[in-house]
């Protein structure tokens, strides 16, 4: 990933570096299978993007979300120190107590955000078992001007009539170079 | 006379200021404005249309991730919400900002406004031209120009016929929904944009029409002021945008009529700019939402419900508990934020989406909601929710997840926050009692209405039955924000057909004075 320079209208580096230890915990499936550095990294991209959009009220509430999972770790599991610098264990274990506490809407607006920008990787879509055209199509990949623009497809766009056909059958995509 | 549409003339490539005059200058290119430019146009009037969101083909759309719609296409990028107040849920508010409006992220679904709607709207507010006789030929008209079909079985999902097993067992039945769409292949989109273009909405259709009939339209263009001269309106000004949505260059339109079209979220912002309305607290108030919620319910097989018509089906079952159940569904990134659990626990889930069926569902509220203009011309919007409408969203919670259990669901996964998945119908028990905090419900609309009223009287409504403000000569507003109650179906078809029926009536009362002169 570039250098990020200074945009008051999206995230601080600040409010980056605990988006991208959010998304690390949130979407590893196991402790031997962390979420790949290439897909983090993406992530934040396209989360700083969808930030510069949305409203002036959406901002500071994110900000207010970045602020209080960054410092309350204390209070919902008993460590002391930031969020960023627990162990992976106690993230885990501290967003799930997070997310069933009365202020769980916090976790909400944050993983709904990183949800929205990381299934979108194609390697996070495959792996939710989406086969279809709509998200994946081969028409929707070719022209997206984003690193998913990279794919590489290996089936034509269908016509109209041919793709009512082959709606039911799995579309195939594969990364390029 | 019918050519070729003129060029949308998109104000981020716009340089320096633009000055325009016209007949008739139409304020958003949604469901409502389209359809007036169209009507007007078609009768020879000069008409120019303002859309503050950017030109986004057809072509262009059919290709943008879920994400890059949300930037380009939806209001704050998709996060606009009401804050509750009191006991009342933080409600999701998704509307359009571009051209063609809402009616381009919509599932295109098509209801008539309720009878039993319209008997109030004549009885409560006097609106004699409101009845569903007199709405008939608008309806008809819409439905011709839109292509409305009904949605036929086979492009029914898993998803959608999972539950509709579930509701036979119950002892309801699932209706076959009508939409805009020609063509539709079931790509389950259509929040997104159409990636097939089968989707009829207002851009591929009215205001296509409407620009071959020599109406313009200016996209990135947002109006931030209304030229009043006396009592009579003279214009409208306001500012071009960049693509970062940066002022740009200045705009002024001078027109014999102003038509309000931006939305029940934007025209009161508007009209309360101007001082229209200013003895009346209707301006920005009565705003109904039509609060939704989704269930998702994991079951033991192959749904893929991502294949089929993204609506399909509905059942009116609820209605005289105003509930209306939806056949929904969502791309896998934005269903995926509503699944529980961190790391390995959302890994479960998120892995077998495959096995991941949704239905949902709307209440027809009571309207405690309001637009508030900040210094500056910010909006906020709130949101009061009553009892009543409370304990319909328990209700309706509860029927679909009753509705997949009977369908043979393993687990279902409830629209509130902190509550874990749902094993059984036993478990379901503790939606019977009402002190679970509404702010914990997941609560999202498409379909905010009714922020400038329309009634006989100017201290509690804000414009006429033909849709002229109290206050302001040649002064109107067309769209959602006219409606002096909540619909309690999809707003789609209703705010057209009003804005078809208004139309009308500005052309049919035009036309002698354009000849006289």
């Amino acid at each position: 990933m570039g250098s990020i320079a200074i945009d008051m209208k999206t995230l601080t580096s600040r409010q980056l570096a605990v988006a991208r230890a959010i998304a690390a915990t949130l979407f590893e499936a196991d402790a031997l299978h962390p979420v790949p550095r290439e897909r983090l990294d993406l992530v934040l991209q396209d989360l700083r993007a969808y930030v510069a959009r949305v409203g002036l009220q959406t901002r500071l509430a994110l900000g207010a979300a970045f602020f209080v999972l960054q410092h309350a770790p204390f209070l919902l599991i008993g460590k002391i120190g930031r969020f960023t610098r627990l162990s992976g264990e106690a993230r885990r274990r501290y967003l799930e107590r997070l997310e069933r506490s009365r202020f769980g809407i916090v976790m909400v607006l944050v993983k709904t955000l990183l949800c929205f920008v990381y299934f979108e990787h194609p390697d996070a879509l495959a792996g939710t078992g989406y086969d279809a055209q709509g998200l994946l199509g081969p028409a929707w990949a070719l022209g997206a001007a984003s690193p998913i623009s990279r794919l590489r497809v290996l089936e034509s766009n269908p016509s109209p009539s041919e793709a009512s056909a082959s709606e039911a059958r799995p579309t195939t995509v594969a990364k390029g170079a | 006379m019918y050519r070729a549409p003129t060029p949308i003339l998109e104000g981020r490539n716009h340089p320096g200021p633009l000055t325009a005059e016209a007949d008739v200058v139409i304020v958003g290119s949604g469901a409502a404005g389209s359809v007036a430019a169209k009507i007007l146009a078609e009768a020879g009037l000069s008409v120019i249309v303002l859309e503050e969101g950017g030109n986004h083909t057809p072509d262009q759309y059919a290709k943008y991730r879920p994400t890059e719609t949300f930037r380009h296409m939806y209001r704050d990028a998709g996060t606009t919400a009401a804050i509750g107040l009191g006991d009342t849920p933080l409600v999701s508010i998704l509307a359009g900002r571009t051209v063609g409006g809402s009616s381009t992220l919509t599932g295109g679904v098509i209801f008539r406004i309720p009878e039993a709607v319209l008997d109030g709207w004549v009885k409560d507010h006097g609106l004699v031209d409101f009845t569903p006789e007199k709405l008939e030929d608008a309806y008809l008209s819409v439905e011709r120009e839109t292509f409305v079909e009904t949605v036929p079985e086979h492009m029914r999902s898993a998803s959608t016929i999972l539950f509709g097993e579930g509701a036979r067992k119950l002892g309801y039945e699932l209706k076959a929904m009508r939409r805009n769409t020609r063509g539709c292949l079931g790509s389950s989109r259509c929040n997104f944009g159409c990636p097939n273009k089968a989707k009829m909405s207002v851009d591929v259709t009215y205001l296509a029409t409407a620009r071959s009939y020599g109406a313009q339209v200016i996209s990135d263009c947002r109006v931030t002021g209304l030229e009043i001269e006396g009592s009579r309106v003279k214009g409208v000004t306001g500012e071009l945008l960049d693509e970062e949505r940066r002022k740009r260059g200045r705009v002024r339109v001078r027109a014999e009529k102003v038509l309000v079209a931006g939305s029940a979220l934007s025209t009161p912002l508007l009209l309360k700019g101007a001082g229209v309305g200013r003895w009346t607290r209707a301006v920005g108030g009565n705003l109904t939402l039509h609060p939704g919620f989704r269930v998702a319910a994991l079951f033991d097989r192959d749904v893929s419900a991502w294949k089929g018509a993204l609506q399909s089906a509905y059942s009116d079952a609820f209605e005289r508990e105003g509930i209306t159940l939806n056949s929904v569904f969502a791309p896998i990134n934005v269903l995926a934020a509503m699944l529980p659990g961190v790391g390995p626990g959302l890994h479960a889930y998120t892995s077998n989406m495959r096995e991941l069926a949704t239905f949902g569902a709307m209440i027809h509220d009571e309207g405690g909601g309001r637009v508030w203009r900040l210094p500056g011309g910010r909006p906020v919007f709130t949101y009061r929710m009553c009892r009543r409408d409370k304990l319909r969203m328990l209700k309706g919670i509860r029927i679909l997840a009753e509705t997949f259990f009977a369908a043979g669901a393993k687990e279902v996964l409830l629209p509130v926050f902190g509550v874990r998945p749902i094993r059984s119908p036993d478990e379901l028990r503790f939606l019977e009692d009402e002190r679970i905090p509404a702010r914990r419900f997941e609560c999202i609309t498409f379909h905010p209405l009714g922020t400038a009223r329309m009634g006989l009287d100017p201290s509690t409504s804000v414009v006429k039955p033909d849709g002229e403000t109290h206050d302001v000569e040649g002064l109107y507003v067309i769209d959602g924000s006219v409606f002096p109650s909540s619909i309690g179906v999809n707003s789609q078809m209703p705010i057209m057909a009003v804005a078809t029926r208004l139309a009308w009536g500005i052309r049919d009362r035009w036309q002698p004075r354009r000849v006289a002169a």
